[in-house]
C-alpha cells in the first residue's frame, strides 16, 4: 500500500541507522515494515547512492529550516517598522 | 487580452530592492509557510502588497499527494492567510511531507500509481473546500525515482490535473533536473502533460552534487544559482505550444546578488517568453478538419 511505503521512505530519509540496515537488507527490512513481497522487491531496486544522496540532502535542508526559524534580522526590522 | 507575466519570489531579504523595482516586476510570490504564524499587521502589509501587485501564495509543507488525508488544521491556517492576504491565486506541490508520525523536511516524491493519483485527488478536493479556491499542483524534483510507482510522472500529473481539475505549476527547474538526474528527454514530458491547464511556471537555478559514497553526481534544485540555459530553452518550448497566457515565477532562495542581477533574469524570462511566442506566431496554420 501506498502508505506503508511512504512510511517506510519517510523512516530512511530520516533514520541513519534504519537506512544502513536496509541498505545491509532491503527486502527484509522492507517485510518486517509491512510492504508486500512485490513491494519489497521494489524497494530492494532502489539505487544506494541514490538513497544516501536523498537523505543527505533532507537532513541539509532540516537543518537549514531551523537556522531560518530564527528570525531574520531585517525581517525583524521591517516587521518593526514597516508592518 | 491577457498577455504573459513575469515576477519574482517575495523574500524578506530581497523587500526593500523589490519596492523599488516594481515597474520591472509584474507579480510576487509569497511562501505560505513563512508567513502562517504571522501576526494582523503583518498580514495587513502582505495585503497592501497584494493590491498593488498581483501576488501568488505559494505553500510547500501540506502534503496534497500523500497517502495521509492533508491534516485540516494546516488547511485552516492557509485559509485564514489566504483571505486576509487575497492573493490572486494559490499553489502546492505534488509531494508528500510526513508519514507515520515522521516529518521528513522537505517535498519527497509518493509512488506514482493510480491509488496516489486517486488520494491527491481527495486531498485537492479537501483543501479547495477549505480554502476556498483550488491550487495549481507543482510537479517536484526528486533524487530518488520512487519506488512502487506504476505510472511515469507525466502521465502520474495529466491524470490527478483531469481527475480535480486543478490548474498545473509547472516548475522546469524542476523538469531539467529530473531529466538530468533520470536521464530522459524533458520534451516528451512536455509532450504528456496538459499544456493548456498551465496557469503558472517556476524557474530557478541549481548546482552539481556528489553522492556521500561515490562519484555518481546530481543535479540539485537548490535555488541558490542563476538559471540554466536549458531552462530557458525548456520556457522557450513551452511558450511556443502553450495558447494561454502564461505567468512565470523567478525563484531564489539564497545567496542573492544584487537586485539588478535578478531583474535581468527576469528579462532573460521574457526573451525566453517572446522567443516561444515568436515561434508560434510563425508555425504554419494547423489544418482543420473540416477545411476542403
Amino acid at each position: 500500500m501506498q502508505a506503508d511505503v511512504e512510511r517506510l521512505m519517510a523512516r530512511l530519509l530520516t533514520d541513519r541507522a534504519l537506512r544502513e540496515r536496509f541498505i545491509a537488507d532491503p527486502v527484509a527490512v522492507a517485510r518486517e515494515r509491512g510492504l508486500s513481497p512485490q513491494e519489497a522487491d521494489a524497494m530492494a531496486k532502489m539505487p544506494v547512492a541514490d538513497l544516501r544522496t536523498a537523505a543527505r540532502s533532507y537532513d541539509l535542508k532540516r537543518n537549514a529550516k531551523r537556522r531560518r526559524g530564527r528570525t531574520h534580522p531585517l525581517l525583524a526590522w521591517l516587521r518593526r517598522t514597516v508592518m | 487580452m491577457q498577455r504573459d507575466r513575469v515576477g519574482l519570489g517575495w523574500r524578506p531579504e530581497l523587500a526593500a530592492s523589490i519596492f523599488d523595482a516594481l515597474d520591472r516586476i509584474d507579480v510576487l510570490e509569497l511562501i505560505a509557510d513563512d508567513h502562517l504564524d504571522s501576526g494582523r499587521r503583518e498580514r495587513r502589509a502582505l495585503n497592501i502588497i497584494a493590491r498593488r501587485v498581483p501576488m501568488h501564495v505559494h505553500s510547500i509543507a501540506l502534503g496534497m499527494a500523500g497517502a495521509e488525508a492533508v491534516d485540516t488544521r494546516r488547511l485552516d491556517r492557509l485559509a485564514r492567510l489566504v483571505n486576509e492576504v487575497e492573493p490572486e491565486a494559490w499553489s502546492e506541490h505534488l509531494a508528500f511531507m510526513r508519514a507515520g508520525g515522521v516529518e521528513i523536511g522537505h517535498l519527497a516524491a509518493p509512488p506514482r500509481s493510480e491509488a496516489s493519483a486517486e488520494g491527491a485527488t481527495r486531498n485537492l478536493r479537501k483543501a479547495t473546500a477549505i480554502v476556498g479556491t483550488m491550487p495549481a499542483m507543482e510537479n517536484i524534483a526528486t533524487l530518488i525515482e520512487p519506488p512502487c510507482s506504476s505510472l511515469g510522472e507525466p502521465d502520474w500529473i495529466a491524470r490527478i490535473v483531469a481527475d480535480s481539475g486543478c490548474g498545473l505549476l509547472l516548475d522546469l527547474h524542476n523538469l531539467h533536473a529530473n531529466a538530468t538526474n533520470f536521464r530522459f528527454d524533458p520534451l516528451d514530458f512536455l509532450a504528456t502533460i496538459p499544456l493548456d491547464r498551465i496557469s503558472c511556471i517556476h524557474v530557478a537555478g541549481g548546482s552539481w552534487i556528489t553522492a556521500p559514497d561515490g562519484d555518481k553526481r546530481y543535479l540539485l534544485d537548490d535555488h541558490l544559482h542563476a538559471v540554466d540555459q536549458p531552462v530557458y530553452d525548456l520556457l522557450c518550448e513551452v511558450a511556443a505550444r502553450a495558447a494561454q497566457p502564461l505567468t512565470v515565477v523567478l525563484e531564489r532562495d539564497g545567496a542573492f546578488p544584487p537586485i539588478p542581477v535578478l531583474l535581468d533574469e527576469l528579462d532573460r524570462i521574457r526573451a525566453a517568453l517572446a522567443a516561444g511566442r515568436g515561434r508560434q506566431h510563425s508555425a504554419p496554420e494547423p489544418a482543420h478538419a473540416g477545411r476542403r
